[in-house]
C-alpha cells in the first residue's frame, strides 16, 4: 500500500516537472504576454472588446456598472463616500480625476492620501470622491469634475492624475472603421447594435475569450495548472485570431455609422490621431484648471511617472513630474499607496503654504 | 351687309388682340388671386399677407433642409431618437448621415463649429434645445442688425456657432461647451436660450423608465438596440460551445477512439456536458432578450438596466422632482457662466418664453387654436416647473450670471407668435427675442465699462 503511494506521488511529480519544463519552453512569462495582448485589445479603436462591468454613459462615456460591482457608488464609480454633497468647515473634499491610476489611488491608497493631505487638523477630514475610472482620458476628466459640480457638488481641491493613456500609447493597430480619436476607449463596442445574428454572435465569442484569457492570465505554483492554463489559453488565442479575422473580413464589407465613429476624420497614420489627443490633453487641463479657479477649487495636475511629456507643455500647464521623487513598483498595490504619500506630500505642503 | 360692317369695325388689329388677350389673362389670374386669398384666409383663419408666407416658407425649408422637423411643431420625442445618434459626451447630437444640415460634429448649421476669435467676426455660441437651435437659424440677421449701431460690434460679422439641438437641457449645453472647447473651438458669446425642455420632458418620458432626471431626453431610445453587456458574454460563449462541440465530434470521428465503446462512451459525456451548459446559456439568453424588448414596450421599471436608468435619484415627491430640475438648471447654467469667465467669453443666459405660462401672451381664436392645447402633456411641467426657473434665475442673478427672464417677451404681442402647441415659435418671435439678446448684450458691455 504504502508503495503504491509512493509509486503514484513520483508519477505525479514527474508530471509536474514535465509540465514544469513545457511551460518554460513555450515561454519565459506567459502570463505577462497574455496581459500585453490583452492591453492592444483595449487600444483597439474598433471592434474592441465590451467588458462586463463597463457601461454606457452619457456625458462621460462610460462608467463601471455599480450592479456587477459592490465597491461601486450608484454614480459608476470606486468608493463609497458620497459624491454629491456641499462644502463645510468641518471637511475637506477632494475629488480625484484620471484612469486607471487615479483610480488605484483610491482603491489601494486612500488612506495614505488622505493622511497626507490631512495633516493639517484644521482643514478637517478628509474626504475623498472619486470621479476617475480606468480607461479615461481627457476630456473624461473633465466632464466627471463638470457633472459632479452640475449636480451640486462641491469640492476644496481636485487631484488630476493622467498622462499614460496620451502619452505612453503604442501605435493604434489599423482598423478599416475609424474612430474620433478623443472618444473614449473601446467605443465602438459600447456603441455598436447588433441587428445582424453573425456580427453579434461573433462579437459576443470575442468579448467571451478575453474575458477567459484575462482570468487565465493570472498565474498559479503549480506547474501542472499553469500547464492546464496555458494549454487552454492556446487554444483560446488561436479561436480569438480566427475570430478577428472573421470581423477584419465583416468590417471591410460594412459602412460604419456616425454614432460608432464621431466625427469623420481623414487619418493618413497614427501621428495626426495622436497629436490630437495630445492637444485635447493639453486643452482639457487648462480648462480644469480655469474651472477649478472659478469654483475655487484647488487644483493639482501630476503626471504619472516616466512620461515623455515635454518640459515646456509640462511647465506651462503646472504639471507635477513625479519622476524625480517616486520610484514605480511592479505591485498594484503598493505602487498606489507610495504614489498616494507622494501626491499627498505635495499636495500637503502646497495646501499649507 | 350692316352686320357685317360691324363685325368689321368689332375686329381687332392682331396687336391689340394680343393685348386682349393678356389682359383678360391678367385678370383671370388676379380674380383667382383674390379667390385663393379669400379661401385660404377662410381656412386658417388669418390672411396670407406676403409676410405671413414668407414665414412659413422659412420655417418649411428650414425643417426640410434639417433632413426633418427639428424645429417643427409638436415633436415627438421619439423622433428626437430617429433625427439623433448616441454621442460619448453629449448624450445624442444631429446624426450627419441623416440630418442634411449637421455638421461633422453633429450640431446643426455652421460647417466650421470650430473657429478662432478675429476682430472682424463676433463668435456667437448659441446653446439650448430646439428654440435656441432655431434662433441661431432666424435669430442671427436680426441680431447682427441691432448690434450694428454699437461701436463694440460695428463691422463686425455675426458669425452663430450652434450647440443646440432638439431636446436638450442642462447638462447638455454644459457638456456641448466642453466638447468645443477641448477640441480647440473658441467663442465671444455664449447665448444659452433654454428652461422649456428642463422641466417639460421628464415627466413626459424618462420618468416611465425611472431614469436620472439630469439624463438626457428619451435616453432609452437611444440605448435600444445596444445589447446588454451580459447577454453579449452569453452569446458568445454559446457560440463558442458550438464550436467546441464541433472540434470534439471531429477529432472522434477522425480518431481510432471511433472504434471503440468506450471512445464513444467518453465523447458523448464530454457532448452532453457541454450541450447542457449550451442550453442553461439559451435559456439566460431568452431572459435577457424578453428583458430588453420589455424595456421599450412596457412600462415596469424594475426590468431597467443601470445603464439607462443611471444613478438612484432619491426623488420621492413630484414638489422634489420640479426642485431638482430647477437646481440642474441653475447649476448647469452656473457652470457655464464660470467655464467661459475662465475662456474670456461673455455669457448670456435667457429663460425662453412659452405659451403655458400664465397671462404671457394675449391669445386670439386663431392662435389658441393652433398653440394652446388643455391635454399637450408638456403644460403641466411648464406650469409647475416655471416659477421654480424663475427663481432660480434670481439666484443666479445674485451669483453673477448675466440671466434674462424672457417670459413676459409676447406680453403685448397681440399677433399670432406660436406655431405649435409646444413651444416654438415664428420668425417675428424669433426677431423680437433677437432684439431682446442684442440689448442685453449691449447692457453687458456697457455695465462692464461703467465697472472698469
Amino acid at each position: 500500500m504504502k508503495r503504491r503511494v509512493i509509486i503514484l506521488f513520483a508519477i505525479w511529480i514527474v508530471i509536474e516537472l514535465l509540465a514544469l519544463a513545457w511551460v518554460y519552453k513555450q515561454t519565459d512569462n506567459d502570463d505577462d504576454s497574455t496581459k500585453e495582448r490583452l492591453t492592444m485589445q483595449e487600444v483597439t479603436p474598433t471592434r474592441s472588446v465590451r467588458l462586463e462591468g463597463e457601461v454606457i454613459h452619457p456625458y462621460l462615456g462610460f462608467v463601471h456598472d455599480p450592479t456587477s460591482d459592490p465597491a461601486v457608488n450608484t454614480y459608476g464609480f470606486v468608493g463609497a463616500g458620497p459624491v454629491i454633497a456641499s462644502r463645510s468647515d468641518d471637511r475637506f473634499r477632494v475629488a480625484v480625476l484620471g484612469g486607471s491610476a487615479a483610480e488605484n489611488l483610491v482603491r489601494h491608497g486612500a488612506q495614505s492620501l488622505k493622511e497626507a493631505i490631512g495633516t493639517d487638523r484644521s482643514r478637517g477630514r478628509v474626504e475623498l470622491v472619486n470621479l476617475a475610472c480606468a480607461g479615461y482620458r481627457q476630456p473624461q476628466p473633465l466632464l466627471a469634475l463638470s457633472w459632479a459640480l452640475s449636480l451640486g457638488s462641491e469640492f476644496d481641491a481636485a487631484i488630476l492624475v493622467d498622462g499614460a493613456d496620451t502619452f505612453d500609447v503604442d501605435e493604434p493597430p489599423s482598423e478599416s472603421w475609424q474612430v474620433y480619436p478623443t472618444y473614449p476607449r473601446n467605443w465602438a463596442a459600447l456603441a455598436s447594435f447588433t441587428s445582424d445574428l453573425r456580427l453579434e454572435r461573433l462579437m459576443g465569442e470575442q468579448t467571451w475569450i478575453v474575458s477567459e484569457l484575462r482570468e487565465t492570465g493570472s498565474g498559479s505554483v503549480w506547474p501542472l495548472r499553469r500547464f492546464a492554463r496555458r494549454f487552454r489559453a492556446t487554444r483560446l488565442e488561436q479561436r480569438l485570431a480566427e475570430l478577428q479575422t472573421e470581423l477584419r473580413e465583416l468590417d471591410s464589407r460594412e459602412q460604419p455609422r456616425f454614432r460608432v465613429t464621431g466625427p469623420r476624420m481623414r487619418v493618413e497614420g497614427p501621428e495626426p490621431a495622436q497629436s490630437l489627443v495630445k492637444s485635447v490633453w493639453a486643452v482639457s487641463s487648462k480648462q480644469l484648471a480655469g474651472l477649478s479657479a472659478q469654483n475655487r477649487i484647488r487644483f493639482f495636475h501630476f503626471q504619472e511617472a516616466g512620461l515623455n511629456i515635454p518640459p515646456e507643455l509640462r511647465q506651462a500647464l503646472g504639471v507635477y513630474d513625479l519622476t524625480e521623487t517616486f520610484e514605480p513598483v511592479a505591485d498594484e498595490r503598493v505602487h498606489a499607496e507610495r504614489l498616494a504619500e507622494a501626491i499627498g506630500r505635495v499636495v500637503g505642503s502646497a495646501l499649507s503654504e | 351687309m350692316a352686320n357685317m360692317a360691324t363685325q368689321e369695325r368689332l375686329r381687332l388689329s392682331p396687336a391689340r388682340a394680343r393685348l386682349f388677350r393678356v389682359a383678360t389673362l391678367v385678370v383671370a389670374v388676379l380674380v383667382c388671386e383674390a379667390m385663393i386669398f379669400v379661401a385660404l384666409w377662410i381656412r386658417d383663419g388669418r390672411a396670407p399677407t406676403p409676410d405671413q408666407r414668407r414665414a412659413e416658407i422659412s420655417s418649411v425649408l428650414a425643417d426640410y433642409e434639417h433632413g426633418s422637423d427639428a424645429t417643427a411643431p409638436g415633436r415627438a420625442f421619439f423622433d428626437v431618437a430617429e433625427i439623433g445618434t448616441l454621442h460619448p459626451y453629449i448624450g445624442y447630437t444631429a446624426d450627419p448621415d441623416r440630418v442634411t444640415r449637421a455638421n461633422v460634429f453633429g450640431f446643426t448649421g455652421n460647417e466650421r463649429p470650430l473657429r478662432h476669435r478675429a476682430p472682424d467676426t463676433l463668435l456667437v455660441g448659441i446653446a439650448g434645445g430646439s428654440v435656441a437651435e432655431g434662433f441661431s437659424l432666424f435669430g442671427m440677421e436680426p441680431l447682427e442688425r441691432s448690434l450694428s449701431d454699437h461701436p463694440e460690434f460695428r463691422g463686425r460679422t455675426v458669425v452663430p456657432v450652434n450647440m443646440g439641438f432638439s431636446g436638450y437641457k442642462q447638462p447638455q449645453q454644459l457638456m456641448a461647451l466642453i466638447w468645443l472647447l477641448s477640441l480647440g473651438g473658441e467663442l465671444d458669446y455664449l447665448i444659452n436660450l433654454d428652461g422649456f425642455n428642463e422641466v417639460a420632458l421628464h415627466n413626459t418620458e424618462n420618468v416611465r423608465k425611472n431614469v436620472f432626471p439630469a439624463y438626457p431626453q428619451a435616453w432609452f431610445l437611444f440605448l435600444d438596440g445596444i445589447p446588454d453587456p451580459g447577454l453579449v458574454l452569453r452569446v458568445g460563449r454559446r457560440k463558442y460551445l458550438a464550436g467546441r462541440i464541433t472540434e470534439i465530434t471531429r477529432d472522434h470521428q477522425r480518431s481510432w477512439t471511433r472504434f471503440s465503446v468506450i471512445g464513444f462512451a467518453v465523447w458523448d459525456v464530454r457532448r452532453r456536458i457541454l450541450e447542457r451548459e449550451r442550453a442553461e446559456l439559451g435559456q439566460e439568453i431568452d431572459e435577457l432578450r424578453s428583458r430588453a424588448e420589455a424595456l421599450v414596450s412596457s412600462d415596469a421599471v424594475d426590468v431597467v438596466p443601470y445603464r439607462i436608468k443611471g444613478p438612484e435619484s432619491g426623488i420621492a415627491t413630484e414638489g422634489d422632482l420640479f426642485g431638482f430640475l430647477a437646481d440642474t438648471w441653475r447649476r448647469g447654467s452656473l457652470q457655464l457662466d464660470r467655464l467661459c469667465r475662465a475662456n474670456g467669453i461673455r455669457y448670456l443666459h435667457f429663460l425662453q418664453p412659452n405659451q403655458y405660462v400664465e397671462d404671457s401672451k394675449p391669445m386670439g381664436a386663431t392662435e389658441r387654436r393652433l398653440a394652446w392645447r388643455e391635454d399637450q402633456p408638456y403644460r403641466q411641467g411648464v406650469e409647475k416647473g416655471y416659477p421654480m426657473l424663475r427663481r432660480e434665475g434670481r439666484r443666479l442673478v445674485g451669483q453673477g450670471v448675466a440671466f434674462h427672464d424672457l417670459t413676459q417677451v409676447f406680453a403685448g404681442v397681440e399677433e399670432p407668435r406660436y406655431v405649435d402647441d409646444c413651444c416654438h415659435f415664428d420668425e417675428q418671435g424669433y426677431d423680437r427675442i433677437a432684439k431682446k439678446v442684442a440689448q442685453a448684450m449691449i447692457e453687458k458691455i456697457e455695465l462692464e465699462g461703467a465697472r472698469r
